[in-house]
């Protein structure tokens, strides 16, 4: 799992930490099953309080991707949705190739379906 | 001082000979010898010397015992140099290890205790000089055997990220054993375990030190079977998931770090948390599961880390992006 945070930003740092891992786990990087660095343990190699990565992991929870268990740690949950999705991404990538369709306009038309 | 250097095909045959063909001439060898002393000597022989007193048993028992050790450390030593990628590093040490065990058992457990058969001087004496002439003839195997030339590290550096100034990057991974390899092992403490129970129930009230092995394999397996790796700007840190042992390497003494192509018998001797002297001639830490692409670390002195993850780029880069200049 692999994580940057900007604490410049002005996105406040536990939500840069939840959109990597959320991306991650979409993308397939973080397996299904697999279980989140102790929240101290990823809080010291950062440098930020403790606080902002349970804030992240907590809000993860409330999205149903990961299950909070007292002494299990975060364990990844939000697998097979993310699956179907990566599939049907995938599909429409190699449609948008093949039709030679650029990245730019299948990003405008992924985010036009996404919001409409 | 070293051994000469040869081309991959005559240092392979030259390592199968010694590995395979010699130990099986010796073994083949003692058991002429005990065919001939045994076979015009008194019929029964001391098989054992133990602490409940002397045994006799037919002298046949020497020539079995002989095949018995000989040929399954041949085959097992033999599959493996047969199966590894190059004649150098550890794998050097294999045909040496084949020569002294089958050198010591021949001798010390075969002819010698058939030649000598007779306390006091049996068994101490067999032992002791099959022992010794077994550790000569490995380190002479060691010695005389030619090799290839050490595989150049295969590590590729990394570069790091474009990193700008008050970010920062952490990278995690864990590190397990085969599951396979963990249920073997639990299998073979469980196994130990019911024997043991089953021992100090019926036949001896001595029996509890059978359950020495069982208390440490399962320790090790415990405090080894995972391990949470992270690359930080604070530097490398591999630990064990129930918090000991932990291995780790300051940012400030991270010379580089990249991908290295681990070979687990040809680069460490083997599987699991390994030292041994690298091709730069530093000691290189290993912990290693499986052959393929892991994380090394150098640091400044030379001595490196190496440790089998996926993603091992990821985590080289950034550990690459924190490095300092020793300068």
């Amino acid at each position: 799992m692999f994580v940057l945070i900007d604490p410049s930003s002005a996105t406040p740092v536990f939500a840069q930490i939840a959109t990597a891992i959320t991306t991650q786990i979409a993308t397939g990087t973080i397996a299904t099953g697999a279980r989140l660095p102790a929240a101290k343990e990823l809080a010291d190699s950062l440098g930020v309080n403790i606080h902002t990565v349970l804030r992240a992991y907590q809000g993860l929870r409330d999205e149903g991707q990961v299950e909070l268990r007292r002494g299990r740690g975060a364990i990844v949950v939000g697998g097979p949705t993310a699956d179907r999705v990566r599939e049907a991404v995938g599909l429409a990538a190699t449609e948008a190739r093949a039709a030679g369709i650029p990245i730019g306009t299948l990003l405008a038309l992924v985010r036009k379906e996404y919001e409409s | 001082m070293t051994a000469r250097i040869v081309d991959h095909v005559t240092a392979r045959r030259a390592a199968l000979i010694a590995t395979i063909w010699v130990p099986l001439g010796i073994v083949l060898g003692a058991e002429v010898v005990v065919v001939a002393v045994g076979a015009g000597g008194p019929s029964a022989l001391i098989v054992h010397w133990g602490a409940g007193g002397l045994r006799y048993g037919p002298w046949w028992t020497y020539a079995v015992l002989i095949a018995a050790i000989g040929v399954p450390v041949i085959a097992f030593i033999g599959l493996v140099m047969a199966r590894s990628t190059r004649m150098a590093g550890m794998n050097a040490w294999m045909p040496a290890i084949a020569m002294a065990i089958t050198v010591f058992h021949t001798l010390g457990m075969g002819v010698g205790s058939v030649l000598l058969n007779h306390s006091p001087l049996a068994p101490a004496v067999p032992l002791a000089g099959g022992a010794a002439l077994g550790v000569i003839a490995g380190l002479l195997t060691w010695w005389l055997l030619p090799r290839e030339a050490p595989a150049p590290s295969e590590t590729e550096p990394s570069d790091g990220f474009p990193v700008t100034p008050g970010e920062v990057a952490v990278w995690t991974g864990r590190v397990e054993l085969p599951a396979w390899f963990l249920s073997l092992i639990t299998g073979v403490a469980a196994i130990l375990v019911v024997v043991g129970v089953l021992l100090l129930l019926t036949v001896s009230h001595h029996a509890w030190a059978i359950f020495i092995a069982p208390a440490l394999i399962l320790t090790t397996v415990v405090t080894t079977a995972q391990f949470v790796v992270t690359a930080s700007p604070r530097g490398l840190v591999i630990r064990s998931a129930l918090g000991w042992p932990r291995f780790s390497v300051p940012i400030a003494e991270v010379a580089s770090a990249g991908v290295a192509q681990v070979d687990p018998l040809a680069d460490f001797g083997g599987w699991g948390l390994r030292w041994v002297i690298g091709p730069a001639g530093k000691g290189r830490w290993g912990l290693v599961t499986r052959r393929g692409p892991g994380l090394e670390v150098v640091r400044h002195d030379g001595r490196s880390v190496v440790v089998t993850i996926d993603d091992a780029g990821t985590a080289a880069a950034v550990l690459e992006t924190y490095a300092t200049d020793p300068t």
